[in-house]
């Protein structure tokens, strides 16, 4: 039996599924349906996560590893980030930002990146 | 409501030795696979149980998730409350984001242990402990150069203040605050074998690393901790196997012992009570626990711990938790349930000192055994 998501990905699904179970996912982002690319950049491909009003779903795109194909995404916003500095929390990646170690589309993806996670 | 007194007074007065009104209830939380059993029961949290727990910044945070515990709180909390009260649950101190370690390139929690999340075929995800990565002596150097970095967040211990006092406000539910104890920030970090080996071949190895996480991680937590004036610390630290300890009963007494001696120093020092949450068999160092100071140890399953024998000879600590999570809880019916809790109750709790629940966090039971042994802990909890 193989796991259907690990490490990063696993995380906002874990994230997304706490407050799908809790009937949570409108509440907290009644901006839904937002589509956000992630790209690990030590850990490609890219990953979709896609909000819907009631639910939600992570898909891996095979094709984009590297970060001058995230444009070709179709979404609303994305973000190329090294694993290590996702996890100091939304401070530690807006220092990437302007360090020039991460690149978000906005700083939307943070916020909602926060929520999902939890970490504020 | 009227008349009865609060959980807090009821919880402070067993493990003062006292008795209260009815014997209290404690459930130290549920995993993800509970969680989906529920919310997919005739139990679920409801549209407007959800309306009330977010405006009152009630947690779902799993596993100590209090939407479902304060979903079994009475009418007059909650208008769909279940009606099967629990007075005591938990809530863990997490203090940090992960940390790369350069040596085995990965990320460690504060303890040096790695977690790993996966999500199964099912779509449930699951969360636990995947092994020690300070598996030599480099990577426990790297670990301790972290230094600062494993320092714990006190912004996150605030945050938890404010939601033990919530849940008491709000709910008349005690949230015993949460600290990883010495045994498992060791041990996570290092290994089972490596305790083993450097107990015997490199003891002052052993206990820098000991004595290094007292003073970087464990002591600056519980500061914290006590700055925000916890009534209740429970502090997670899992000794047992099945049957015996993970390490022999003297080298835990040299050098888990004293580090623990000094959590309960520093709890009663803060004017708290100190539980201690420790799986399997604890009877080599249950005369220990007296010796320290410890009020209260919870889990005690009933399968490896003589409860009977516990409950004569060492009066001074409450038992909590005895309640079979993993055979009885998940393979009876309610029914069953009943008859269990209250054989339990009989036996070890008509003198106080007993606080029963399910003996650790809730996993694959029947939502209807959990609503039965909550419910049946009220009805047949007098003196």
């Amino acid at each position: 039996m193989s796991p259907l998501y690990e490490g990063i990905p696993a995380i906002i699904y874990s994230g997304l599924w706490n407050l799908k179970i809790f009937k949570r996912l409108n509440k907290v982002f009644p901006e839904a349906p937002i589509k956000m690319a992630i790209l690990l950049t030590d850990s490609p491909p890219a990953f979709l996560v896609d909000i819907k009003k009631n639910d939600f779903k992570i898909t891996f795109l095979e094709d984009i590893s590297d970060v001058h194909l995230l444009d070709e995404i179709e979404c609303d916003s994305y973000l190329a980030i090294p694993t290590e500095i996702l996890y100091q929390g939304p401070e530690g990646i807006r220092n990437g930002i302007s360090e020039g170690k991460v690149l978000a589309s906005d700083l939307k993806v943070i916020l909602t990146l926060a929520k999902i996670t939890g970490v504020s | 409501m009227s008349g009865q007194i609060s959980s807090l007074e009821r919880i402070l007065t067993v493990l003062d030795g006292e008795i209260p009104d009815r014997i209290p209830s404690v459930c130290i939380g549920a995993d993800y696979d509970f969680i989906d059993r529920f919310m997919k029961s005739p139990y679920a949290i409801t549209d407007e149980d959800i309306a009330q727990f977010d405006k009152h910044k009630i947690s779902y945070d799993i596993p100590c998730n209090h939407a479902i515990i304060a979903k079994f709180t009475s009418r007059d909390y909650l208008p769909g409350g279940l009606d099967a009260k629990i007075d005591l649950c938990w809530q863990i101190a997490a203090s940090m984001l992960p940390v790369k370690l350069d040596a085995i390139n990965d990320y460690i929690t504060d303890n040096g242990g790695l977690f790993r999340i996966v999500i199964r075929e099912s779509g449930i995800p699951h969360w636990w402990y995947a092994g020690p990565a300070l598996v030599n002596k480099e990577s426990m150097e790297e670990y301790w150069s972290l230094g600062r970095k494993l320092i714990p967040d006190k912004s996150a211990v605030n945050n938890f203040a404010k939601t033990r006092k919530k849940m008491l406000k709000k709910y008349d539910i005690v949230v015993a605050q949460g600290v990883s104890g010495p045994f498992e920030n060791c041990t996570l970090g290092i290994g089972l074998a490596n305790l083993a080996y450097y107990s015997k071949k490199n003891p002052s190895l052993l206990q820098q690393h000991i004595d290094f996480q007292w003073e970087t991680i464990e002591k600056p937590l519980l500061k914290m901790l006590f700055d925000t004036k916890p009534q209740i610390v429970m502090c997670g630290d899992d000794y047992g196997f099945n049957f015996g300890l993970q390490m022999p009963a003297k080298d835990w007494r040299k050098f888990i012992k004293p580090v623990l001696a000094d959590y309960v120093k520093m709890t009663h020092d803060a004017g708290g009570k100190f539980i201690l949450h420790s799986c399997g068999d604890l009877h080599e160092i249950f005369p220990d626990f007296v010796e320290i100071g410890i009020d209260g140890v919870e889990s005690l399953k009933p399968k490896n711990n003589d409860l009977k024998m516990y409950r004569e000879k060492y009066p001074e600590i409450t038992l909590l938790g005895t309640i079979d999570d993993s055979e009885m809880l998940k393979y009876e019916n309610p029914n069953g349930v009943r008859e269990s809790v209250k054989e339990s109750i009989k036996l070890l709790g008509k003198k106080g000192g007993y606080i029963p629940g399910a003996t650790n966090f809730l996993l694959d039971q029947p939502p209807e055994n959990v609503v039965a042994l909550y419910r049946s802990i009220q009805d047949y909890g007098r003196y």
